[in-house]
């Protein structure tokens, strides 16, 4: 449990940081595009019979990075390039299960996750990760908001700021896949999108934004899991509805302050 | 400059002074953004020079200045865009440079807590400016950025960037394809369509040759036949 809750921690604090960039300049579904994609990582690995934890993560950074340089060029629009992959990952992902069908793991695992599973070889590996990725976002943070706000202009200030770009969907694909056996391939993009939305509705600053979901977040994770544990129900889907119901008490709080204004 | 077999741009010779206000105008399609571009130094020209004054910097303001999404964004965040420094959190001197660019394109110290989303077009189009002249600039380059603005707003930045021009004798590059926005203000006027076209409009008027420094940016393309 104790577990549990420092995963789910981590994985909160780092999707909202990458959430609120990924929501800002309309991308959210590339996370999905990357959690199906890396099912496919997830498939060979039972195939081949290594750990999909490796396999999932060089699928999920070859992926991203397929769509970030396709997508440079302006031609190709990165939604279809987005589906391309996902149904790509999807098929791979269903062929290689369908090829190792004999193995103990299953797919399933990694479509819906289960954070109570947590070993401590994982914590340390997400540790790392979200170290790393948290001093990369602090470090570069002023070139990021330029590149996800407006990217032509950046390109104008910066030679150098596609790398940074380019870092930065590696840093999600590498979070993406290592949060599949915890949180599941369908719920990632859950963490990653709803505290976003609601830290939405009150936020006015982009930092203010960062902050607030990742509060959201975090105790949104902590909730759903003290549910998942007590009433003995499915831990990602505890987390995600708890989430969705923090942005509809979100809304209802905004209504009737508004209103309370108006009045 | 050819991308592809396409000639871009071809002959193309012109020099800008200090605090110098030029204007480029022509056609959708004549190369003026791409002629900004080979300036700014984003893409090299296929043929020709460019010479630049040694450590010249360069303040932009992009054709599309409203950013592609109502996401919550402070005004101090999108001047903030222009900063050098890295890490999260702003020193003393951005805040201060912050509240002196908002203050130079007429708007209060206030304002850099305010969320850009809920600004009118004029107001964000003056934090565009504010956030080109970040980094003091020697030459400011628009390329038609008044494409949304309604004509008050327009004649209120025309009527800034004049004084910017003057005030702190900034030199401004503006390309549009409206000559009634260049007309009145610039020092020079050249037209552009795909080629310089020296002798399209009454183009060269006004010039103080008194103030004319020694050229720190001399510009020229050729086309290979």
């Amino acid at each position: 449990m104790i577990r549990a809750f420092i995963i789910g921690g981590l994985s909160a604090i780092l999707t909202s940081f990458l959430g609120n960039f990924l929501v800002a300049s309309r991308q959210s579904m590339i996370s999905d595009m990357l959690a199906h994609s890396s099912l496919a990582g997830v498939g060979m690995g039972i195939f081949f019979q290594i750990s999909p934890y490796y396999t999932a993560m060089s699928i999920s950074i070859l992926s991203s990075s397929i769509l970030f340089f396709l997508t440079r060029r302006k031609k190709t629009p990165p939604e279809a390039i987005s589906m391309m992959l996902l149904t790509g990952g999807v098929a791979l992902a269903l062929l290689f299960s369908h090829l190792a069908k004999d193995n103990p793991l299953s797919l399933e695992t990694f479509l819906f996750g289960s954070i109570l599973t947590t070993t401590t070889e994982e914590i340390y590996i997400f540790t790392g990760i979200c170290i790393a990725g948290i001093s990369f976002l602090l470090f570069f943070w002023k070139r990021l908001i330029g590149i996800f706000f407006n990217k032509e202009y950046t390109r104008s200030q910066s030679q150098n700021a596609w790398i940074i770009e380019w870092i930065f969907f590696i840093l999600l694909g590498l979070v993406v896949a290592i949060s599949l056996k915890t949180i599941g391939a369908l719920l990632i993009g859950a963490l990653l999108v709803i505290p976003v939305l609601t830290a939405q509705i009150f936020a006015k600053q982009f930092l203010s934004s960062v902050f607030l979901s990742i509060f959201l977040n975090t105790s949104g994770v902590c909730t759903g899991i003290m549910i998942s544990f007590y009433a003995d129900i499915p831990s990602s889907s505890a987390i995600v509805l708890t989430l969705i119901g923090f942005f509809i008490i979100g809304n209802i709080l905004k209504t009737l302050f508004n209103n309370k204004i108006n009045t | 400059m050819q991308f592809g077999n396409t000639t871009v741009l071809s002959n193309i010779s012109l020099s800008v002074q200090k605090g110098e206000y030029i204007g480029l105008i022509g056609p959708n399609g004549a190369g003026k953004s791409t002629l900004l571009q080979i300036i700014l130094g984003n893409i090299p020209p296929t043929t020709g020079v460019v010479i630049r004054k040694k450590n010249i910097s360069f303040g932009y303001v992009p054709q599309d200045y409203f950013l592609h999404t109502n996401f919550s964004i402070s005004v101090e965040e999108v001047i903030g865009m222009a900063s050098t420094s890295l890490f999260l959190w702003k020193t003393k001197h951005e805040k201060k440079r912050c509240t002196e660019v908002l203050q130079m394109v007429g708007l209060d110290k206030e304002f850099g807590k305010r969320n850009f989303q809920d600004l009118s077009g004029g107001q964000k189009q003056r934090v565009i400016i504010a956030r080109s002249l970040f980094n003091t600039p020697d030459v400011l380059l628009f390329d038609e950025p008044l494409s949304g603005v309604d004509f008050a707003t327009k004649i209120q930045i025309y009527e800034l960037l004049a004084d910017l021009n003057t005030q702190y004798s900034t030199t401004i590059i503006f390309v549009s394809h409206e000559i009634e926005s260049v007309i009145s203000k610039c020092n020079k006027i050249f037209c552009i369509n795909k080629t310089m076209h020296n002798g399209c409009h009454p183009m060269e008027f006004s010039q103080n040759t008194e103030s004319i420094t020694p050229i720190h940016h001399h510009h020229s393309l050729t086309k290979k036949a």
